[in-house]
């Protein structure tokens, strides 16, 4: 209404246009009509629209007013019958288009309108050009009103109506598109077209076909609110789908936000109240940082909340969407960092590193999950500044060059710990570099005799650039790391090591496990070559080895028998090792049953039986050596050889065999029993593993408390059960 | 048997006991858990008594609150629009601590 008074001159030819009754709402029907689908409208609108009755005259009238330059009533547009249909009356008030568009619209509308309509509409025209406001029901005579709602209800059937929804028609306007009835064949514009189902008929056939089918349909034509009902019905229906097909791409859940997310909301909103409000532990502080990145909503805001002078530890889980600056502010608010660790740090850079360098004076470690913009330079500045006392370097999925490890190698001799992750720049020289082997004067050195001794001197002054590393950690390098270089690293650090995991690494093979572990790393509690490529065969002789070294060692260094117990390792990955059979788990399991807490023989499926398998419940079987080692096969076989020979020392022999197998047995028994402290066994992709052996394994070993069977298809419900023991993967468990 | 296990006992920390509906508990997914596990039996499930004592009794209330919230409005059909539900600013703390042990 307010525009309405502040209309201002107007062309001649909006005038014109206006006397004629033919306005720019006609073409926003049009458009509305064609875009009806898609758009939201609000139904209650259509809800007074629709019904036809008098009382209901005023509201439209209003909603009529509340479009801009609505001079025409809405049964015109009715009257109409081009309009394909009858919903199309809500008002929407849109900026006013071009005359030119104007005049394109009604000379088309008045082209294919009806005489009969085209009469009524002109003297509407006439009487509502000055009356703006009340033409609106004034102008109404209910009687053709109402006729022609009928008539364009009868045009077009409800149901056709909606499976034309998103169809667009907008090239028909244009005059442009045509279909093809399929019933008599003739061409039709697309606007005039019904569509049934999936097929197009033109008019007369639709009317026709209607008749013969749908009888309902026309009981409720007869009765328009019954129309406007199920239409009404329709509508909400789709635009429910849409919202639900969303929200199951997003969220199984309903649309009803966690209380997590609200909390974190309001946490987000009142982030400074919160800082004054009080202290908070350190562990509630942490447990709230996880909750806040496992929703992923660790922002700027929120991260004042985990900074502070006192801290001396800072755990960020989910970097992603902090800035440079948020970094900078970490080193900036909280100077007294001793320990760091940031997931997900993608957009760390240059000069966040550089500042940490400068400003953390005491840090001892740092973890970054994902630097990948740091270059090596940035790195070797970090190395030179940082003090010395860096215990603990963790980085994962960066670049991290030759030169970042040659400057970690010179300015960090303190290390602990090393673990290098998925870093696309460590390469074999890298490797070379910590360990200071030159493999060209590897190559020189093989010729002649003497300049080997010479690098042996030149490599003892410095015989390692880690004298106290502990945990060594090569994970999943995507540059080829060659068995040689391997070596060399391991015999520089490998004393001291009692982490070790190198996984998904070309160059571990068995050359390094014997010629690199199993001779220099004599104090490892942690062992992890998953996914390395290492053979059964080299498996066997690397715990037997092993075993034998730490016996020679303990009779000749240290007479003490329990030393040799106290070495078996804790940890213990052999997954991804396809073909890794009962013999190498066997021999694994006799080196260190006694200490294992944490066995993975993830995806052990080729060689691996059942019987093997119950090598971990401490069940040994003679077959498990017999059909592996031809030693024992062969003195077997030459027993029975020997007793064939001679009928009557049959017996006694037999007797003597069995009581050799016994001893055999016996003295397996002492020295191998079940792994007593195994906590966590993973047996994903085990196929020969079920029920059964679950059973043996879980009655003989108390401590376990988690069994990973992910694809294995014979451990189902039946599984065995024990309190406080998780069986996790099983394929009959539903999520 | 649907009567014996109608209601659902939630004691907090201080003792503060909150009867409930089982259709209303079972939106926290914890307590989903305890109650319609088959596979462990949890000793709530026959006492229909669940404690947690590391929740105050204002928390397990506000906690409360929002499982009816979720329980009403989560058959959208009937209702169109949800409203906001409202957080006290000072408790939202410890209402996330809650939430995220009680998985609602």
């Amino acid at each position: 209404m307010d525009r309405k008074k502040s209309y201002g001159p107007r062309s001649a030819l909006t005038s014109f246009l206006k006397d004629h009754g033919i306005s720019k709402k006609m073409l926003e029907e049009r458009l509305h009509r064609n875009t009806q689908g898609s758009e939201t409208v609000n139904p209650e609108e259509q809800a007074q629209d629709q019904p036809q009755a008098e009382p209901n005259i005023v509201t439209r009238s209003r909603a009529s007013n509340s479009s801009a330059n609505s001079t025409v009533s809405p049964e015109e547009q009715s009257n109409n019958p081009t309009l394909d249909s009858a919903t199309s009356t809500t008002k929407q008030a849109k900026p006013k288009s071009t005359a030119k568009q104007e005049i394109n619209q009604s000379t088309k509308s008045e082209a294919i309108s009806n005489n009969s309509s085209k009469g009524t509409k002109a003297s509407k025209g006439s009487s509502s050009k000055k009356k703006t406001k009340k033409s609106g029901y004034e102008s109404e005579d209910p009687e053709p009103s109402k006729n022609s709602r009928k008539k364009t209800k009868n045009d077009i059937p409800s149901s056709s109506k909606d499976l034309a929804v998103g169809f667009d028609t907008g090239s028909a306007r244009k005059g442009g598109k045509f279909m093809i009835c399929e019933m008599c064949g003739v061409k039709v514009i697309s606007r005039r077209a019904v569509i049934i189902g999936n097929a197009t008929y033109c008019l007369p056939c639709s009317k026709s076909i209607e008749k013969a089918n749908t009888p309902t349909v026309k009981r409720n034509q007869n009765v328009p609110i019954d129309i406007t009902k199920s239409k009404k019905y329709s509508k909400k229906s789709f635009q429910k789908k849409v919202i639900k097909s969303a929200d199951g791409l997003l969220e199984i859940d309903t649309g009803i936000p966690s209380l997590q997310d609200l909390c974190v909301r309001i946490l987000g909103q009142y982030i400074d109240m919160i800082e004054s409000f009080g202290d908070l532990s350190a562990n509630s502080l942490n447990k709230l940082c996880r909750i806040i990145s496992k929703k992923r909503m660790l922002s700027q805001d929120n991260l004042k909340l985990f900074l502070g002078t006192d801290k001396t530890s800072i755990s960020l889980y989910d970097c992603t969407y902090l800035d440079t600056t948020s970094f900078l502010n970490i080193a900036q608010f909280s100077p007294n960092l001793e320990e760091l660790d940031l997931c997900f740090c993608g957009k760390i850079n240059d000069q966040v590193i550089k500042f940490y360098a400068e400003h953390l004076k005491s840090l001892s470690s740092i973890r970054l999950n994902g630097p990948f913009l740091v270059s090596d330079d940035a790195f070797s500045y970090f190395f030179s500044n940082i003090n010395s006392m860096l215990r603990s370097f963790k980085v994962s999925d960066a670049q991290f060059g030759v030169s970042a490890v040659k400057s970690l190698i010179n300015h960090c001799n303190n290390l602990l710990e090393l673990s290098v992750e998925r870093c696309h720049c460590f390469t074999n020289d890298s490797v070379n570099a910590i360990s200071s082997y030159n493999p060209e004067l590897k190559a020189t050195e093989s010729l002649s005799q003497a300049s080997s001794s010479s690098n042996l001197d030149n490599l003892l002054p410095s015989p390692c650039r880690f004298p106290i590393l502990k945990a060594l950690c090569i994970i999943e390098p995507p540059k080829p790391i060659s068995s040689e270089s391997l070596i060399h690293l391991i015999k520089s650090v490998g004393p001291t090591l009692e982490e070790l995991r190198i996984t998904y690494c070309e160059g571990a093979d068995d050359t390094f496990l014997l010629d690199g572990i199993a001779k220099h790393c004599k104090n490892l509690l942690i062992l992890d070559l998953t996914g390395c490529k290492v053979t059964s065969d080299g498996l066997c002789e690397f715990f037997q080895n092993s075993q034998s070294i730490l016996e020679f060692d303990g009779t000749i260094a240290k007479p003490d028998t329990t030393f040799e117990y106290s070495k078996g390792l804790i940890h213990l990955g052999l997954g991804k090792i396809y073909e890794l059979s009962d013999k190498a788990l066997y021999f694994a399991l006799k080196h260190s049953f006694h200490t294992l807490e944490y066995l993975s023989i993830h995806s052990a499926t080729r060689n691996l039986t059942p019987d093997g398998l119950k090598a971990i419940a401490g069940i040994f079987s003679q077959e498990i050596l017999s059909n592996n080692s031809p030693s024992t096969n062969k003195f077997s076989q030459d027993e029975t050889y020997d007793s064939s020979d001679e009928d009557q020392e049959l017996d006694s022999s037999h007797n003597q065999k069995a009581a050799d197998s016994d001893e055999i047995s016996k003295l397996n028994s002492k020295t191998f029993s079940s792994c007593q402290k195994l906590e966590v066994l993973d047996l994903s992709f085990v196929r020969s593993a079920d029920n059964d052996i679950l059973s043996q394994i879980v009655e003989s070993c108390p401590q376990l408390r988690l069994i990973y069977v992910n694809g294995v298809p014979n451990v189902n419900s039946q599984a065995p059960k024990r309190s406080g023991l998780k069986i996790l993967g099983r394929e009959s468990d539903t999520l | 048997m649907p009567e014996k296990q109608q209601r659902i006992k939630l004691v907090s920390g201080d003792g503060v006991e909150i009867f409930l509906d089982r259709e209303i508990a079972l939106m926290s997914g914890t307590v989903k858990r305890m109650l319609e596990d088959r596979n462990i039996i949890f000793a709530e499930v026959s006492k229909n008594e669940i404690s947690f004592p590391e929740i105050s009794g204002k928390i397990l209330l506000e906690v409360t609150k929002y499982l009816f919230y979720k329980w009403k409005y989560s058959d959208s059909t009937v209702y169109r629009q949800i409203p906001e539900f409202p957080i006290e600013p000072e408790i939202a703390l410890e209402l996330m601590m809650a939430a995220d042990y009680l998985d609602c």
